[in-house]
Order: structure tokens, then sequence, then C-alpha cells
């Protein structure tokens, strides 16, 4: 034979070497995959409790734009408050757009799905309010039809 | 405070009982509109700010993935006037209506007071039912 033949005997105790990690390499090994879960599902725990908290926050901006639409007839100062609110609606939407895009790949992967889906119905609702006051004190106003409506309904 | 409806929440309400999924929405007219003082009719989103006394309101029930209720709350007469009704979710729902429409559920109310095309609601006796009434 032209090669020499392998000594089984060391060639199995080499193997051992690398299929029996010693015990600190197992330690290890175990625990970065371990490591990563734990702290994958703090994250996305804390992404939940995120969402969660905008929801909130939303219930209530939604609550604050209701009631200014109970301002009847309101005076210049007052309508200026109310322009005042209605662009920092739009920028807080914006902003909210912007989250759900950064979030959108992580839904993808299952995180959080029933939470992101619950999300994006407030932030819908949000939008809703805001195109209500914006009926309510811009468009609405302007038309004759809807006011003539209610002024003979008052005559009835 | 007596309870009315025109055709078109008449219409609506009726295809949307139809459906599975919107099964709960007599028993939320029932808990949100019957029984109820002034005060508590007040509320949500007050469509013509810039009237008189009689509101014209829009409320939102169960919040996102519920309800929008439109209705005309006729003070003085001490009748309330449900005028439209649509989801927010589901296979019949709409994200919301657009100003033409919500102008046109208006106008059509005094003419269908005037040649009485409206129904009146009522419970049956058990409390957990809606009797449409048509007004003669």
């Amino acid at each position: 034979m032209v090669v020499s033949e392998p000594n089984i005997k060391n060639l199995s105790k080499s193997f051992l070497t690398y299929s029996i990690p010693t015990r600190s390499e197992k330690k290890k090994e175990e625990s970065i995959p371990q490591e990563l879960l734990k702290l994958l599902k703090v994250k996305v725990g804390e992404l939940k409790d995120t969402i969660e908290m905008k929801e909130e926050r939303i219930e209530k901006m939604i609550s604050v734009l209701e009631k200014i639409t109970w301002v009847t007839n309101p005076d210049a100062e007052e309508m200026q408050l109310i322009e005042g609110i209605v662009e920092d609606t739009k920028t807080y939407l914006n902003q909210e757009m912007k989250f759900v895009s950064t979030v959108k790949p992580l839904v993808l992967k299952g995180f959080a799905k029933k939470e992101f889906r619950s999300f994006l119905g407030s932030v819908d609702d949000l939008r809703e309010a805001l195109q209500d006051v914006q009926s309510v004190f811009y468009t609405l106003p302007n038309n004759k039809d809807f006011y003539e409506s209610l002024k003979d309904l008052e005559d009835l | 405070m007596e309870l009315f409806c025109t055709i078109d929440f008449y219409l609506a309400y009726h295809k949307l009982k139809k459906k599975n999924s919107y099964k709960d929405l007599e028993s939320e007219i029932l808990n949100h509109f019957f029984d109820k003082s002034v005060l508590d009719l007040c509320e949500g989103t007050l469509l013509n700010s810039r009237s008189e006394v009689n509101p014209y309101i829009k409320k939102r029930i169960k919040g996102k993935g519920g309800y929008r209720i439109y209705y005309y709350l006729y003070i003085s007469n001490d009748k309330l006037y449900l005028l439209f009704v649509h989801p927010k979710s589901g296979s019949l729902g709409a994200s919301n209506i657009d100003d033409t429409f919500k102008a046109e559920n208006i106008k059509k109310l005094p003419v269908a007071i005037r040649n009485k095309e409206i129904y009146q609601l009522e419970k049956d006796k058990s409390g957990k039912k809606i009797t449409f009434i048509k007004q003669e």
C-alpha cells in the first residue's frame, strides 16, 4: 500500500476530543442561545408593553378630540387652539407610522402579532377622530345643505 | 326619551344582524341608548358644533373594531333618532364615512319625520331584544 494505514486508536482518541466538548465549552455553547432567548423574551415583552402604552395614549387623545367637538361656535382664539391640536395630531400620526414601519418586520417574523394588530386599530381610530374634528370645524360648517337641514329640524 | 330610527338605520342594522360577527349590535344598542339621560347621550363627537340646541352625534361604541352610530338628539321633544350605523371591522367594516354622507344622513331626517318613514324602537318583554314599530 502506498498510503500508510491510519491508526484507528489515534483517530478514535482525537475524535473524542471533538465530539465530547469540555465542561466549560459545553456550558458556554448551551448558555449563549439560552441567554439570547431570554433576552429576546424580555425585549419582546418590552415591545408589547410599549405598544400597549401607545394604545392607552391614543385612547386619551381620541377622548380629547371628541371633547373638543363640543366647543360650540368657537371664536378666533379657540379656533387657533383647535388648529394646534389638529397639527399636533397629524405630527403624532406621522411618528406612529414610522414606528409601524420599524416594527412591521418583527411582526412578520411572528413577534407581538396580536398587540400590533390592535395597535393598528388604535392608529386608525385616531386618524378617524382627526378626520371628524376637521369635518366639524372646517368642512361641515361650509356645507350649506347640512346646516339648512339642521335648521329645518329645529323648526319641525 | 323615545327612540326612533330612519329607514337607513333600519336597513343597515338588519343587514349587520344577519352576520354572526355583528350579533352583539343589538345588546350594544340596548346598553347605550335605552333608559339613558340626556347627559349620558350627549357623549361622542358633536357633528354640528356651530348649530343651535339639538346635537347631531357620532358615537364610538366598543372602541376600535366596534361600531359607529350616528344620531340626532331632539332634546326639546324628548326623542332620539338613530340615523346610521357601521362597524369598523369585519366584512362590512368601514374606516369612516365622508362629510357628504354625514350631511346626507341629517338631510333625510326632516323629510322622513314629515312622511312618517320612521320606526320606533322598543324593548320586548324580555328586555333583551329590540322591536321596531313602523310609524303610521
